[in-house]
This record gives structure tokens, C-alpha cells and sequence, in this order.
């Protein structure tokens, strides 16, 4: 077999395993901005004009849940198939009744992980009331 | 031996555009630096353009924070200046901030920070 039809098998052989990455998720956010953003003295309009829209809204808006990946490494399977190994990140925060920041927790799931156990942590194991 | 030579070559084509793909791919979602948002804004001041106006020109917001104080329109900004409500491009927040009399207080440009981010 050459490279061509090796390479070709392998795609299609691989194309409903190999993880690709969410075409919103390459969006990442800067740690030196969302640390600019400190508890006691960040509300709530400071965020969203500051870092925009999260991808999470719970409990009328008292967590904002934010969401993006990391690329670590490229994973290969020979001869030419390489996949990226990524880990989501997430950014919780929690505001108080009067719109002011009381929390600011940076996570990071594990690799190809879904955000439920982000969730659970940013809500302080409360159930999801409401999902994108 | 030369062929397990070329195909080494190939893997490392391979996986340097892969990095350059992705790599390349990557965006940090981050504030419009004012000048250049300057341009885009039009309409839009602070202390002066009021949410009928903005609601007038733009429609209903795509979100809104603590009772519609704070509307979020996803725009997409093109090159001649002009704003759009729909576009091919990853999409960007025009985050607003109204007072008690909903007069715009404060409003920013943030780039990539929509919710979502998908092409429409």
C-alpha cells in the first residue's frame, strides 16, 4: 500500500473517532484580563464589558460560566494522521445580589471532558437550572 | 531505508501544518482598543444615545443582564467601517450599559466575545 492510499484509509477509517476541535471554542480568554476582574470590586456589567458574553448562565445570573479549549499536544497515528489533545478550561464566576463579583475560580477539565463537573463546581454542587 | 526517510518527512509536514492550521486558528477574545473601534460605533455614545434609539437602529438584542440594564447585540465588523448584524466572520459583542433613565453609560466592543461564536 503507498502513502496515498494508507493516508486515505486512515482518514476515513478515522474520521468519526479523531476529535477535532469546536469551531467556538478556539476562543480563548486572556488571564490577564479576566484576573483584572477582582472579587469585591468587579460587577457584573464590569465582566460583560470587559470579557463579553458567557457561554453559562445559572441561577438568574449569580454564576457566569465561561468556556474555551486548550490545545496541549498532537497525538499521532502513523503514517500522516495527527489530532489534537485538548482540555477545556473554564472561568466561574459568582456575583452577590447587588451585581458585585464575590468569586473568580479558574478549572480545567481533563482532556476531551465535558462541562457538567465545571458546573457542578461553579454552582457549589447545585443542579443546572438552565443550559445554552 | 529512503522510504522511511520520506515518510518521516511526510509525518513532519503533516504535523507542522497542522500547528500552523490550528495555531492559526486561535483567537483571545479581547476589548477593541477605542480607536479602532471609534469607527464603528456611529451612532453609539455614551451620555447621549438612548436604548429606544439603539432598539430603533438595531432591533432586539441578542441578550440581555439584570432586567435589560445591559443589552448585547452579536455584530460582525467589516472592513469599510460599517456594522453588521449578520456576517460570515466569527462574531463580535457590543456590549451596552444603561442608566436609570436608560440613557447608554458605558459600551464596549469585544471582540469575539459573543456567547455564540459559530458562523451563522
Amino acid at each position: 500500500m503507498n502513502f496515498r492510499k494508507a493516508l486515505l484509509c486512515a482518514v476515513l477509517l478515522l474520521a468519526g473517532c479523531v476529535p477535532t476541535i469546536p469551531y467556538g471554542m478556539v476562543h480563548e480568554y486572556d488571564r490577564e484580563v479576566y484576573e483584572s476582574l477582582r472579587p469585591g470590586e468587579a460587577t457584573r456589567a464590569d465582566v460583560l464589558l470587559t470579557i463579553g458574553e458567557p457561554l453559562y448562565r445559572f441561577e438568574e445570573d449569580r454564576f457566569f460560566m465561561y468556556e474555551w479549549l486548550v490545545v496541549y499536544a498532537f497525538g499521532v497515528i502513523p503514517p500522516a494522521v495527527a489530532f489534537p489533545v485538548y482540555a477545556p478550561h473554564y472561568l466561574c464566576l459568582e456575583f452577590a445580589p447587588d451585581s458585585c463579583l464575590v468569586r473568580r475560580e479558574h478549572f480545567i477539565g481533563s482532556i476531551y471532558g465535558k462541562p457538567e463537573k465545571a458546573i457542578q463546581k461553579c454552582t457549589l454542587m447545585n443542579q443546572p437550572k438552565e443550559t445554552p | 531505508m529512503l522510504r522511511g526517510l520520506h515518510l518521516h518527512i511526510k509525518l513532519i509536514v503533516s504535523l507542522i501544518l497542522l500547528v500552523v492550521l490550528i495555531g492559526g486558528c486561535r483567537w483571545t477574545v479581547q476589548k477593541f482598543d477605542p480607536l479602532s473601534a471609534r469607527k464603528y460605533e456611529g451612532f453609539i455614545h455614551d451620555g447621549k444615545t438612548t436604548k429606544k434609539e439603539i432598539i430603533d437602529r438595531l432591533g432586539p438584542s441578542h441578550s440581555s443582564y439584570e432586567n435589560e440594564k445591559i443589552l448585547i447585540y452579536n455584530v460582525y465588523l467589516k472592513k469599510d467601517g460599517q456594522m453588521s448584524l449578520q456576517g460570515n466572520d466569527p462574531c463580535n459583542a457590543l456590549v451596552l450599559l444603561f442608566d436609570e433613565d436608560n440613557v447608554l453609560k458605558r459600551h464596549s466592543f469585544i471582540k469575539y466575545g459573543c456567547k455564540d461564536k459559530e458562523k451563522k
